[in-house]
């Protein structure tokens, strides 16, 4: 009974994340979005970036919320692990939500059909990731997942078999330097939807608000995956420290919410480079 | 913003539309030297053309050493003054055979083409 119970909770709590991503998008949040990214959305624009704003939140909590019914469920209803029934990190389908919303965020990005405006007519300016979303945040995520995958390969040369966790984290590292190298390119390369205009600025921030969305779920993962990879490796040398790296995961899920939600950026068409 | 257009309904072929654009914008300095090009799916994404299309021209304009490819890292106008001296006699050399090439089709001895190109030089 206390099994069904607890995969009832698990389906509440899942149908409850989709509710979210499902609600349609306010006038406020569309404010919201204009203020962040320094653009003015007219009244006739609201409601094409509503659509594309609704439309990949939704790709998102859906995929979050089946990464929770497939991590949770089996491992609430004691069908992995019975010793761990209350453990949701049972891995590696414990981190399905954390992949999900890394692997939806790009596909938000990748699935948009894009048209131009007025075809036939392209700027000759590279557009590139960091013109969308700093490099900074970037590296934030792209270091740890190449520290985790250095230390996984530490760990299958070492001869001491306790080094080598789950290779969950360095999937996880796989996938976070999959999602800020090919999703942000596919995002700066995506068709523009005007060479200049009024949606000329509207373009530029969808292109930093999807970014920053790939960028923050990427940053979670990539802390993910160096914690679970470096996990084997503290418990031998300083059990205390799993307490520190448990409060940074804290630390990388608010970085997520903040890039995904908040930070601002002045999303502007880029200028002429050059190397 | 330097801008490049491809009209479907043209009977020149959209990779020789593109090229003849970027090599215009190239030999008159309106794109620097290192400045970097649109990457290959971008700018077939805004153009509304195949990439095949755009790899040509890129092709074509590196074949005139008007652009650069540097694999992963892009394409960029070619720096000529930062060429070694060797490569860029070489540039040279190649220009003034097609010029020469060229006036003798147009029935002028070279040396005519000489004195004609030390004239426009004055």
């Amino acid at each position: 009974m206390g099994d069904v119970v607890q995969a009832i909770v698990v389906l509440v709590v899942a149908a409850f994340v989709m509710g979210l991503g499902s609600r349609p998008v306010g006038r406020r949040q569309i404010e919201h979005f204009g203020a962040r990214f320094g653009v003015v959305v007219s009244g006739e624009d609201g409601s094409f970036v509503a659509a594309r704003l609704h439309r990949s939140r939704v790709l998102r909590s859906s995929a979050v919320a089946l990464g929770i019914v497939v991590g949770g469920l089996p491992a609430y209803m004691n069908l992995i692990d019975p010793g761990r029934a209350g453990d949701f990190a049972v891995e590696p389908l414990g981190y399905a939500w954390l992949f999900g919303a890394v692997l939806a965020a790009v596909a938000a990005e990748i699935l948009v059909v894009q048209r131009p405006v007025r075809g036939g007519e392209a700027a000759l300016v590279e557009r590139r990731p960091e013109h969308y979303v700093s490099s900074r945040w970037v590296r934030t995520a792209a270091v740890p997942a190449g520290a985790a995958l250095l230390l996984f390969g530490v760990a299958v040369v070492s001869t001491d078999a306790e080094l080598l966790g789950p290779s969950t984290g360095a999937t996880g590292a796989l996938v976070t330097l999959w999602a800020v190298t090919a999703g942000l390119r596919r995002i700066a390369e995506r068709p523009r939807l005007e060479v200049a205009g009024r949606l000329e600025g509207l373009d530029d921030a969808l292109r930093a608000h999807g970014a920053h969305h790939v960028v923050g779920a990427a940053v979670m993962l990539g802390a993910m995956s160096l914690l679970l990879t470096a996990a084997p490796v503290l418990n031998e040398a300083a059990p205390a420290l799993n307490l520190v790296t448990g409060l940074l995961a804290y630390a990388a899920l608010g970085i997520w919410y903040a890039l995904a939600r908040n930070v601002p950026w002045r999303a502007r068409a880029p200028e002429g480079s050059t190397t | 913003m330097i801008t490049a257009t491809v009209d479907e309904s043209s009977p020149v072929p959209p990779f020789e539309q593109l090229r003849s654009q970027l090599a215009g914008a190239i030999r008159s300095g309106a794109l620097a030297p290192s400045t970097r090009l649109p990457t290959v799916r971008q700018l077939a994404g805004d153009l509304g053309i195949a990439p095949n299309t755009v790899a040509r021209a890129y092709k074509a304009l590196e074949g005139e050493n008007l652009v650069r490819a540097r694999g992963r890292r892009g394409t960029v106008v070619t720096d000529v003054a930062a060429l070694p001296t060797g490569r860029r006699q070489a540039l040279v050399a190649d220009a003034v055979r097609r010029y020469l090439a060229e006036v003798e089709r147009l029935g002028v001895t070279t040396e005519e083409a000489i004195e004609m190109a030390r004239a426009a030089a004055r």
